[in-house]
């Protein structure tokens, strides 16, 4: 009978450490770990000068070596803290990339726009420049 | 007995209340370590307009000089040299469509004739023209025409559907210098931008 209970007690303690920690790492992960969205993004690089408005991707077309596109992102915070959003790029294209704005806050309902501005060196060879933009959002 | 019943209850609830944060738990890092949002705090659009950039010493005439006893010399991207010994050009740009919806077309420059040659009478124009037929169906100025440039924020709407069809979505711009022979000296290079909005 004493050992059942001793049984149950420990379980009962293990579970209530389990409990706790994962309780934890819940409230962690909601309130202070990042969070982040990402649009894909491309360029291309020709003797061409091409429009490519693309409304689910971050396309800029075609520029000339030497060239360079802009498009504009909106970011609305539909939350009701403030948010301090963080731009990074990936892929072969993060090199040519340029934000208007980084590392901000925005306000509860606020929204912004971003130009993002891809470029390309006199000397660039033709090719495709892909990746992806992150936006990495935390509460402030 | 009641007593430890009460007990072993409130135990029982804490391990169903313990699995339910586990669930939830793993669910909240599956979410974090594929970087898959479901709850998304943030709207993003991407807005269906592009500004492209492009310099005009791409099309490069080189070196050359007005032809003594002139007034000024005239060359383009058609292959004309007026009073001068520039080598002719043959190409302007050519502007596609690469996507899959209409375009508006505006066209700009950075510099107006005054400033990217200087001199009397200086004139820095433009001509837009389908270079594959159809391409641009609401042309909103007479295709082949010359028109001055424009350094205005907005430019010139110079094509009001932009097709994305492949046989028919690249059109030319090509560009014509009136030098006058009291003009400034050096290398010339401007930029156009096109502007192209999703109608």
């Amino acid at each position: 009978m004493l050992k059942r209970k001793t049984k149950n007690s420990l379980l009962n303690i293990f579970l209530l450490v389990i409990f706790i920690t994962l309780g934890l790492i819940l409230i962690v992960s909601f309130i202070l770990l990042p969070n982040t969205q990402s649009v894909k993004t491309s360029f291309m690089v020709s003797e061409k000068v091409g429009f490519d408005l693309n409304k689910n991707e971050l396309t800029f077309g075609s520029m000339q070596p030497g060239g360079s596109a802009s498009r504009a992102l909106t970011l609305e915070n539909t939350f009701n803290r403030e948010i301090i959003i963080t731009l990074n790029a990936e892929g072969n294209i993060k090199d040519y990339l340029i934000a208007s704005e980084n590392d901000f806050i925005l306000k509860p309902n606020e929204k912004k726009n971003i130009t993002i501005t891809a470029f390309s060196y006199k000397n660039q060879s033709y090719g495709n420049y892909t990746g992806k933009i992150n936006i990495i959002f935390k509460y402030v | 007995m009641d007593k430890i019943k009460k007990r072993q209850d409130i135990w029982q609830l804490t391990a169903y209340f313990a699995i339910i944060i586990i669930i939830i738990s793993l669910f909240v890092v599956g979410i974090k370590l594929t970087g898959h949002v479901v709850n998304s705090v943030i709207n993003v659009s991407i807005e269906q307009r592009a500004y492209i950039n492009f310099t005009f010493d791409e099309i490069n005439f080189g070196p050359g000089s007005i032809t003594p006893g002139n007034s000024n010399a005239t060359i383009d991207t058609l292959g004309n040299v007026i009073n001068g010994n520039w080598t002719p050009v043959f190409e302007g740009f050519t502007v596609e469509n690469l996507g899959n919806v209409n375009v508006s077309l505006d066209l700009k420059t950075n510099q107006n004739a005054a400033s990217f040659l200087g001199g009397q009478n200086p004139s820095y124009l433009y001509n837009v023209t389908n270079f594959e037929s159809g391409s641009c169906i609401f042309g909103t100025i007479n295709f082949g025409e010359w028109y001055d440039v424009n350094t205005t924020e907005d430019g010139t709407r110079i094509c009001s559907i932009f097709q994305p069809s492949d046989s028919q979505d690249t059109i030319r711009v090509d560009v014509r210098l009136v030098i006058p022979a009291d003009a400034s000296l050096g290398i010339k290079s401007d930029i156009f931008t096109a502007i192209g909005t999703a109608v």
